[in-house]
């Protein structure tokens, strides 16, 4: 019984995982990485906190995926109207392909620190993603995604390398604590929001609905989220204790991702940098082909044609095509010159914070709605849990606007 | 009535008396699985007040000033009504024609010859655009309609009615029909049409999806003219 139980969690696993690390994203590493680096330790439990609400986020999503085998964006025009999905979808394209821009960016910071051109790297592996999608079978696709996941090991080990104060971890973990000024507040609200997209929402149940999985599946799928979250969170909390326990330690400070690899060499030795930088593109590299994936499941859906990896480009045009232009954009505004890199992540993180809340607010009204989800109706403690959520998310949306803006 | 409507246009519209009195606007059209595409009831949502339930024969006539009807007639209960806006348009349906999954931009009723009834729905872009206020964007899109009859709901509601309507178009497919039906709806869906067609012809489309169980592959499989159906 235990035995079948294990094979059919085996089936099922994948789109929680994989929509859980692909969050972990070279924008995600570069926030855990200054994280750490300019308050160490303390700031931990805030890590603790977006993990549950990335568990609560992703169980909607899967568990709507697979109730009414939809994506996000098709429920949102079923119950909200044209409208709706039409906005949403319109603000979701312009953020993701510039959030795709920032995979490919962290992509090309990791090249560059193994010595190769973002010329020739950036090229290659938006060359590898597509033609992973567009050739590959579902089951392909997925392996493929979920054994590149697997060079997240690096940050652990990155992370062991460094030497911790593990006491310390584990006051951080459990004992909350913030800086009353406002670069402390901007750091905590950026790492909760670094968690959770919208993205990451639409990517999860239009997988789990291409996969075809079945409402005997769900509690499988639940397991999947929770281990895909608590990975996410596992992760994070590596990349911060490596550069808390090294470049905190020694009182520097870093800009991004790529300035946390180069600086732990000196402090931590070549292996745990070079593992950092390996880590960098393995999150570039799952991140650009996940991204460009959710946004091709969300514009099909809204509009309503086909989407699904196994279908043909002859079936799935629009779908493809999606993926592509992603792919495309994504990939020539890291390699042309002169293309305003940092005024493009900055109008997507804008556009996903000004998205998140109200895709949220949709989210949880399908989930409400009985016509759609029948006996998966959100009960009396998942509504809780979801409000909850909403709340903590509107709240760092909302500082995170106000803190920019004053 | 002599002229098609869209019912994306209808929507929102003024319902008045014989007499110009106003009762409200149109909330939504009925229509019963069981007697095709025909319209049976019209909603009718009123401020403050429960929404108004009229048999479509009270409806007088449909013009741009909005719609007439005669207040007195009352419709039944809507147990089995299948609502047009809540239930078809914007939801997934299966084109059974042309095997593919698509989603309902507008729906197009027609009232020559009387009465009114859906008559196809329109799944393109070019509906899409048109409700979006993009009329010039939408007129150089080309049509993607199908017939009412060839459409199987995906909709909870949509599913189930038409499931349980003997002459809907899924309980007179052959196997690989309707196992091209069953592989784009989600599970739980694809199981209750299997329930319903009777144990051997769900025996054959499940040996067919045991087979061939990526779409992909399956689709190829048809196309060469693989399987027929018994």
């Amino acid at each position: 019984m235990r035995r079948r139980s294990l094979i059919a969690l085996a089936a099922v696993v994948g789109p929680g995982l994989l929509a859980g690390l692909s969050d972990d994203d070279p924008a995600g590493i570069t926030t855990y990485s200054i994280l750490g680096a300019d308050y160490g330790y303390r700031l931990l439990w805030l890590l603790l906190l977006s993990t549950a609400a990335l568990i609560v986020f992703h169980e909607l999503g899967a568990r709507m995926g697979v109730c009414t085998g939809q994506g996000l964006l098709g429920l949102v025009r079923e119950r909200y109207g044209v409208r709706w999905a039409a906005f949403a979808m319109a603000l979701l394209l312009v953020a993701n392909v510039g959030t795709v821009c920032a995979e490919f960016a962290g992509v090309a910071a990791a090249g560059e620190l193994a010595g190769v051109p973002r010329w020739i790297g950036v090229p290659l592996a938006a060359a590898g993603v597509s033609i992973l999608v567009l050739r590959g079978s579902f089951h392909r696709v997925e392996h493929v995604l979920l054994a590149l996941s697997l060079i997240f090991v690096s940050y652990i080990v990155s992370g062991l390398l460094a030497h911790p104060d593990w006491r310390a971890v584990g006051e951080g973990l459990v004992v909350p604590h913030l800086p009353l000024e406002r670069q402390a507040l901007v750091a905590a609200v950026a790492t909760v929001g670094t968690t959770l997209a919208p993205w990451g929402l639409a990517f999860i149940q239009s997988y789990a609905a291409d996969k075809r999985l079945r409402v005997s599946d769900l509690r499988y799928e639940r397991v999947d989220v929770v281990v895909g979250a608590v990975m996410t969170g596992v992760i994070g909390l590596f990349v911060v204790v490596a550069c808390a326990a090294t470049l905190h330690a020694s009182g520097q400070s870093i800009h991004d991702a790529r300035d946390a690899a180069e600086a732990l060499r000196p402090l931590a030795g070549s292996a745990a940098s070079a593992l950092f930088g390996l880590g960098l593109l393995g999150a570039g590299l799952l991140a650009a082909a996940v991204l460009p994936l959710s946004t091709a499941y969300s514009v099909s859906d809204a509009l309503g044609y086909e989407a699904g990896i196994d279908d043909s480009f002859r079936e799935a045009r629009v779908f493809y095509l999606t993926y592509a232009v992603a792919v495309a954009c994504g990939a020539a505004a890291v390699v042309a010159p002169g293309v305003p890199l940092v005024s493009i992540l900055y109008l997507s993180q804008a556009l996903n914070a000004l998205l998140l809340v109200p895709l949220l607010v949709m989210a949880y009204g399908i989930c409400r709605d009985r016509t759609l989800m029948g006996e998966l109706t959100l009960g009396p403690l998942a509504r809780v849990a979801a409000l909850a959520t909403i709340v903590l998310i509107a709240a760092c949306v909302l500082a995170l606007a106000v803190l920019t803006v004053s | 009535m002599s002229r098609g409507f869209l019912l994306s246009d209808l929507l929102g519209r003024w319902v008045s008396d014989a007499a110009g009195r106003e009762l409200g606007r149109l909330r939504d059209l009925a229509v019963s699985p069981g007697r095709g595409g025909e319209v049976v009831g019209v909603l009718v949502r009123r401020r403050g007040r429960p929404d108004l339930r009229l048999p479509s024969s009270a409806v007088e006539s449909i013009g741009d000033g909005g719609i007439v009807v005669r207040e007195t007639a009352r419709a039944g209960q809507p147990g089995e009504w299948l609502l047009l806006g809540r239930d078809v348009l914007d939801a997934q349906v299966i084109d059974v024609s042309r095997r593919r999954l698509a989603r309902v931009g507008d729906v197009l009723l027609t009232a020559d010859p009387p009465p009114l009834r859906v008559d196809q729905v329109d799944v393109g872009l070019g509906a899409v655009a048109r409700r979006l206020g993009l009329r010039r964007l939408s007129r150089r899109l080309p049509d993607d309609v199908v017939a009412w009859r060839d459409l199987h709901l995906a909709s909870g509601v949509g599913h189930a009615l038409q499931l349980a309507t003997p002459d809907a178009t899924v309980h007179h497919l052959g196997a690989d029909e309707l196992a091209e039906v069953v592989a784009r709806l989600p599970r739980e869906r694809g199981r209750a049409l299997l329930a319903r067609v009777g144990r051997d012809p769900a025996e054959r489309v499940r040996s067919r999806l045991r087979r061939r169980p990526r779409r992909r592959r399956f689709r190829r499989a048809l196309r060469r003219g693989g399987d027929a159906a018994p």
